[in-house]
């Protein structure tokens, strides 16, 4: 029952993020970021002390894998989920655990590094994925990130042994850590600007001990509360064009603590992180963040993507979604290069041929001002994926029909006192409802679409760039090597994004010629840089005139970001 | 009557008319309260003391340029030989782990630095535009010494100012330490892959001669793309169609270090600190210099840190090079327009500072020098709600001090210059060389300390024109100072109080931005006495003597986002209940508190 009263407990709670996109609330003015060294991230831990010969026994069963494992936890979406990232690590030899960067509030960031058991060398290509920046949305993010985790890391044989798959399943844990669910870090934000910090945030009016919503009349309101409205209904938005006046203002519960006439306008809410990335990013907005990347935790994450060029593939469990179709454009997701397109609708072939039938269902939702996927791919140009949770109600965040879900009915009760509005009601959930406990509700099966999203990331590791050398032709004699070559990406994924390539966002391939001791390039150039190479393409002809040191051997190298190095070996006849 | 006109006339350049009818109004109920020194604008300018036989305190030179050692050893020199003036601290250190030297100039006798209206100055966050430091260290100094001018005097009494020498020592340090052009150094030294071949800072330019200059390279080509100019065989200009050259331009002096076959494409850094600052902020992807986010460089972020920390800052001056301009926002077009109020004062600031330096323009950024995302003086207005301005010191007009030829003839005159008046200091002539990778060739040109920073015999020049420039504006940040107090008997144990409080000079206490974009914190007003009940509270209409929006809640503590505006003044009215002594004290975040008492009865 208590885990039932906490979901919808999250669930209106989404519908306090929904509102604050209202235009509602005052604009910004934050404290000064409190600037935390971060840690450089340690590798990814593989004590073989940690291994579980028992393991294989506690895999799922491969045949039916929508079939939840009897051995495993039931989800428990909302609640917290703390030391199931530790868990995982513990109970797997090729899994890491390192702490990334570390929260406004002091507390860690931990990624999830899954490999092949079988790798000997550093992966060449990594896929991070990462979820929970969005500290209000319900757990339900984070969770399916475990699940992503812990599909792989039981599937791990299969991962190609260059490629490593990064899990920070929760990026904010400041949030998750907070007496109330809420978007943000725990920096303090002056959210109504009165030079007060987090001096009037939600109550439980009702004793309840839950936050839920309370009413009160109010013209201008958003509500339209009809006056034979049955006791327990789903409100009703207003439409005062369409028949439907404003009657009733709705606000998170609460009382007006502060006495300045506005109820909840500042309470504990942070820096909403998934706001606070670098592109398009909005100024002078409250839960924004003072200024792009003011957020200690979003400059580490932007430092570890930036730091290590391997990361190639971000899948972000969020709010906005690409994974379904192509959502519109907008000034915060300008138009994608053809190419670009392309390449999404390559991502998105993948996740189908993965994909049991019509488990992954969605409606596409382009990211936001500020946000990490926007950032990812039109400053550093790297490919992105945005996914969210089927469990999300069916419902792509912020929507109304996510905020009050048809099967639930709401009860208001009048409620008065200090601080409070005249006329003021509190919603509670009618106990027919939730005593329902054999009806299941809809929250989503982690643990099913989270296999389909470790398949998908299997099989984007597979479909990864993969550079080679062809059409190589080596002639000459008495000395001079004549040589020339094409590289070729034989993978089905591009070697960069379109987009990348025209921002000189990553580092190009680079073809570097090293001669043996005593040899000498007559003519060709010793270093040559290709910018991008889409799947199945090769470069113009590459050739190379080199003399002296009969015998010995000229290696031509070539490297990505991503994919690793690859040589050829020519001997000097 | 001269009072009164003088006021108007004020309010007139300030260019508000409804402003103006205020302020002459109020001006006709306060005159007396004017202070016995009239603003800045209204005396002549402050001389330095000529007297013969004068010696400063601290015998600084002035026409010659500091390494940072030197510079903060002098800045130490100056704290010590000033320590009721000024104090030291370092807010940050550089990649590379130098200090961020800050002096904080204050008359301490007469109250703490945070408690004044306060001015920061920087220079240097280019590194090789090294003038801008001197600029700074000039004025620490000059103040110092001229601190008995009355003028100075009263300027360090009301306002204290924030100065950091160097916002860039590692370029500085470099600058000077390691062989450089005039214009390389200008970024830090955290290693950038300017070449993205995954290896960093690997090819830097070399000083092949052992001569500490890094001089331009080029080599005889008869196939050539330039040639040498017909009257200036030292001058080489590029040769047109039908023409023959006569050398090929190799770049600056260097070799292929890392065997890329390219020659000095990764040298030290490769990004730029002003555009690092965190308002109107473009990534990499879309501006060459920016990095992954704003403020992160170190130095950037001490600073911002400090003023973010220091709301009293009311007042802002970057100084870099070159080009004679005293620069204010918009960065990009994209941004629009400064709201109307602050765009008439900076630009009247800005008219003012034209005449002080002369052959310098006031300019927009984007309109009429290039785009800049990101930039210092962009944040500081657009972010922290402050009047800023970036000074380009040094301008070609001021060699031969006449109109400059431009082209060709512009830069023969140049080397005319060096021959004539610098007797050949700054050309080297070119001479061959034998270079490892590249056989024959032929090395010369202009050494680092020129074209971008005045002949040392002129340097003083700009530094004092340009410190005048920032005591001007320092003087004219808000002043927040008592106008009148009435009471009037409303009957039935009610009473009227009636507060004026001025605006001494020409910048607002909030500025429009400040008040758009709720940067801040408002002002504040306040009424306290003991026995008194405050029933309303607000601000009077001017023209209508009534208070059209009086604050229903905690009428005693008026919160007042607009300020008052520059040389402008604002009547604010309280109902009270009781009888007694009250105390009305008004707070500007950037104009200091000014406090007003009345008998209630």
């Amino acid at each position: 029952m208590i885990v039932r009263r906490l979901a919808l407990s999250a669930l209106l709670l989404v519908a306090s993020s929904a509102l604050a996109q209202d235009g509602d609330t005052p604009p910004p003015a934050e404290t000064p970021p409190a600037e935390t060294p971060s840690a450089e991230t340690p590798p990814a831990e593989t004590d073989p002390a940690k291994a579980d010969p028992a393991k294989t026994d506690e895999a799922p069963d491969e045949a039916d894998p929508d079939k939840p494992d009897p051995d495993k936890p039931a989800p428990e979406p909302y609640e917290p989920y703390a030391g199931t990232a530790t868990a995982l690590a513990e109970a797997h030899v090729h899994v890491g655990l390192a702490t990334v960067a570390t929260s406004a509030g002091g507390r860690p960031f931990e990624l999830l590094t899954i490999t092949n058991p079988d790798a000997a060398e550093p992966p060449e290509w990594i896929a991070f994925v990462i979820a929970g920046l969005h500290g209000r949305r319900p757990a339900d993010e984070s969770e399916l990130a475990v699940a992503v985790a812990g599909w792989l890391a039981d599937q791990a044989e299969e991962l190609p042994p260059e490629v490593a798959v990064q899990v920070l399943a929760d990026a904010n844990p400041d949030a998750r850590a907070a007496r109330h669910p809420r978007a943000g870090n725990d920096t303090r934000v002056d959210d109504d600007q009165d030079g007060e910090w987090n001096e009037d945030g939600p109550d439980d009016v009702n004793g309840d001990e839950h936050l839920g919503w309370m009413r009160y009349p109010d013209p201008t309101g958003q509500l339209s509360v009809a006056a034979d409205e049955a006791e327990t209904s789903a409100p009703v938005w207003a439409e005062p064009t369409k028949g439907k006046p404003r009657t009733h203002r709705l606000v998170p519960e609460g009382r007006d603590i502060d006495d300045d006439g506005l109820w909840n306008e500042d309470g504990p809410g942070g820096v909403d992180l998934s706001r606070n990335f670098t592109w398009r990013f909005e100024e002078h907005v409250p839960a924004t963040g003072r200024w792009p990347a003011s957020e200690v935790a979003t400059k580490r994450l932007m430092d570890h993507l930036v730091a290590d060029e391997r990361i190639a593939l971000v899948l972000e469990i969020g709010g906005a979604d690409t994974s379904v179709k192509n959502p519109g454009s907008n000034e915060a997701w300008p138009k994608l290069p053809d190419d670009d397109n392309a390449l999404l609708d390559t991502l998105r072939s993948l996740l189908d041929e993965t994909k049991r039938a019509d488990a992954l269902k969605g409606r596409p939702h382009a990211p936001g001002p500020g946000s990490l996927g926007s950032t990812v791919v039109h400053q550093f140009g790297r490919m992105w994926i945005g996914r969210a949770p089927l469990g999300r109600s069916g419902a792509v965040w912020p929507d109304a029909d996510a905020i009050w879900p048809e099967h639930l009915a709401i009860r208001w009760t009048p409620v008065e006192g200090a601080g409070l509005p005249p006329g003021a009601e509190v919603a509670s959930i009618v106990p027919a409802v939730l005593e329902a406990e054999d009806e299941p509700l809809p929250v989503p099966s982690a643990a099913s679409e989270g296999h389909d999203l470790a398949a998908f990331l299997l099989a984007a590791a597979k479909a990864r760039a993969d550079v080679s050398f062809t059409g190589t032709a080596a002639t000459g004699s008495s000395g001079v090597l004549r040589l020339r070559t094409k590289i070729v990406n034989t993978g089905r994924l591009p070697t960069h994004t379109a987009r990348g390539a025209a921002v000189r966002g990553r580092r190009p391939l680079n073809v570097h010629v090293v001669l043996p001791r005593g040899a000498k390039l007559l003519a060709g150039k010793p270093h040559v840089q290709i910018e991008r190479l889409g799947p199945g393409a090769a470069s113009g002809e590459l050739a190379w005139v080199i003399s002296g040191a009969s015998g010995g051997s000229v290696r031509i190298e070539v490297s990505g970001p991503d994919t690793g190095t690859d040589v050829l070996v020519e001997q000097i006849p | 009557m001269k009072r009164v006109l003088t006021v108007l006339a004020l309010a007139l350049t300030a260019g508000a008319m409804v402003t103006a009818m205020a302020s002459a109004m109020i001006g006709v109920a306060t005159a007396q309260e004017r202070p016995p020194v009239p603003p800045w604008s209204e005396e002549p300018p402050p001389r330095v003391p000529a007297k013969p036989g004068w010696t400063p305190r601290v015998d600084l030179r002035w026409d010659k340029y500091y390494t940072l050692d030197e510079m903060h050893a002098a800045l130490r020199e100056v704290a010590a030989a000033f320590p009721e003036l000024v104090t030291l601290r370092s807010i940050g250190t550089s990649v590379e782990g130098r200090d961020l030297l800050l002096a904080v100039v204050n008359d301490a006798a007469s109250g703490a630095d945070t408690e004044k209206p306060a001015f920061w100055c920087d220079g240097n966050i280019h590194g090789n535009e090294v003038q801008a430091g001197e600029a700074c260290l000039y004025t620490i100094w000059w103040l110092c010494e001229n601190r008995e001018l009355p003028r100075v005097k009263r300027l360090l009494a009301e306002r204290s100012l924030y100065i950091l020498c160097s916002l860039n020592p590692d370029g500085r340090a470099h600058w000077f330490d390691a062989p450089n052009t005039m214009h390389s150094s200008r970024g830090g030294k955290r290693p950038v892959d300017n070449d993205r071949d995954g290896r960093f800072d690997e090819d830097p330019p070399n000083d092949l001669d052992g001569d500490g200059e890094l001089l331009q390279m080029r080599v005889a080509d008869p196939n050539g793309t330039h040639k040498s100019h017909p009257d200036e065989p030292r001058l080489l200009v590029r040769v047109k169609p039908g023409e023959r050259g006569q050398w090929r331009l190799l770049g600056s002096e260097g070799i292929d270090d890392d065997g890329d076959g390219r020659i000095n494409e990764d040298g030290p850094g490769g990004y730029d600190p002003n555009r690092d600052w965190p308002s109107d902020w473009r990534g990499p992807a879309e501006q060459r210099g920016a990095g992954p986010y704003p403020a992160s460089l170190p130095e950037t972020q001490a600073v911002i840190e400090f003023l973010v920390a220091h709301p009293n800052v009311a007042g802002v001056q970057s100084f870099h090079n070159t080009g004679g301009m005293i620069l204010r926002g918009p960065g990009s077009k994209t941004f629009g327009n400064y709201p109307a109020r602050d765009e008439q004062v900076m630009r009247a600031l800005a008219e003012r500072g034209e005449q002080q330096l002369p052959s310098y323009r006031s300019m927009v950024i984007w309109k009429d020098l290039y785009t800049v995302y990101g930039g210092e003086v962009n944040f500081t207005y657009e972010m922290l709600g402050i009047t800023s301005f970036t000074n380009e010191l040094w301008s070609r007009d001021l060699y031969f001090q006449r109109d400059p030829k431009s082209g060709d003839e512009g830069r023969i005159e140049r080397l005319r210059w060096d021959d004539e008046v610098e007797l050949g200091a700054r050309f080297v002539a070119w001479k061959s060389f034998d270079h490892p990778q590249l056989g024959p060739i032929e090395l010369g040109g202009w050494r680092k300390q020129t074209g971008r920073v005045p002949p040392p015999f002129l340097l003083q020049n700009t530094l004092h024109r340009n410190m005048a420039f920032v005591l001007y504006h320092a003087d004219q940040m808000p002043l927040v100072a008592p106008g009148t107090a009435t009471v009037n008997a409303l009957g039935d144990g009610l009473f009227e109080i009636d507060a004026v409080f001025r605006n001494e000079r020409m910048i607002p206490t909030r500025t429009q931005r400040a008040e758009q974009k709720r940067i801040g914190a408002p002002d504040r007003a306040r009424v306290a006495g003991s026995g008194i009940e405050v029933l309303s509270g607000g601000q009077v209409n001017g023209r209508t003597n009534r208070v059209d929006a009086p604050q229903m809640r905690r009428p005693a503590d008026l919160r007042l986002p607009r300020g008052i505006h520059g040389d402008g003044a604002v009547r604010l009215r309280w109902v009270v209940r009781g009888t007694g002594q009250v105390t009305i004290t008004y707070t500007a975040e950037k104009g200091g508190t000014a406090t007003l008492t009345a008998d209630v009865k």
